[in-house]
């Protein structure tokens, strides 16, 4: 597939800092990611869908599972996002599942540094604070006007799920919110 | 900006909510409703002042409908729920 994205060159942008770059931005490449509904209170589902992640569904708002190459997250009652290095079958989810295929459409940013939540907090409403949005939490929300995924990796380390045509913008978005900590976009 | 509720999602800005109308409208019964009756429920609204029960989608969160009981004199939300919840009346 020829790749559309339009992401800003390699560089360092904004402040210089002695330290380095407050925030670093690179794309995470090859990631499967389904979208996957189901009836939670159906006794089938999240048995077959237990048995195709090799773990157990995600059951609180904004919480996330990881094991086995895949990563699951919460989105809202009986929606996750499945995010995995290796392609799962949609059908292994069994015939309850609605699961959809949407690696195409979205583009992951890996943010990283010291400044990160400093600069996610310009755009983003909900409360980034350590102590309420911490490692294992994501949510679906909006930055910059956009509708994005947040999902907290490590402390200062965040995966951001943005559909790919906005790819650009969002880069534009934090290299300006992110001027006066630095922004590295890192290569590929 | 009024910070909703989301029963499903927790606390969120009114940024990622999408107001979505009178949650006291009835749709009229199919079979039997009249002219009249469906011309009010498509056009005529009340417009209370005070509480006021409405409908609220979380459109850049979990994409779900919620109902929501709001004072729209101080814009104090009283309560929030699904929209077949009964919400509390805020009277203590």
């Amino acid at each position: 597939m020829v790749d559309l994205t339009l992401s800003l060159a390699p560089g360092t942008y904004g402040a210089e800092n002695r330290e380095g770059p407050g925030v670093t931005v690179s794309q995470r490449h090859g990631l499967h990611i389904l979208h996957l509904a189901g009836d939670l209170s159906d006794t089938d589902f999240p048995t077959a869908a237990r048995h195709a992640l090799g773990l157990p569904l995600p059951q609180l708002a904004g919480e996330t599972r990881d094991g086995h190459g895949v990563r699951v997250l919460w989105l809202a009652p009986n929606r996750w996002l499945v995010v995995s290095g290796h392609k799962l079958e949609t059908d292994a989810f069994g015939e309850k599942a609605s699961v959809n295929d949407v690696g195409q459409g979205r583009s992951v940013l890996r943010l990283s540094g010291r400044s990160v939540r400093d600069l996610l907090c310009k755009g983003c409403p909900i409360d980034l604070d350590p102590q309420s949005f911490s490692a294992g939490h994501a949510a679906a929300t909006l930055l910059g006007h956009l509708n994005v995924v947040i999902d907290c990796i490590a402390d200062d380390v965040f995966d951001l799920y943005v559909t790919r045509s906005f790819d650009h913008f969002i880069h534009d978005w934090l290299v300006r919110a992110g001027k006066e900590f630095g922004v590295r976009i890192s290569a590929a | 900006m009024l910070e909703i509720n989301c029963p499903y999602c927790g606390k969120r800005a009114q940024k990622e909510f999408t107001y979505a109308g009178d949650a006291g409208a009835e749709r009229p019964n199919l079979e039997t409703g009249t002219n009249q009756d469906w011309f009010e429920f498509v056009y005529l609204r009340n417009n209370p002042r005070g509480l006021h029960d409405e409908l609220w989608h979380h459109s850049a969160g979990c994409r779900r409908l919620i109902k929501v009981r709001r004072d729209v004199v101080t814009h104090e939300i009283i309560d929030t729920g699904a929209p077949s919840d009964s919400l509390s009346t805020g009277a203590s």
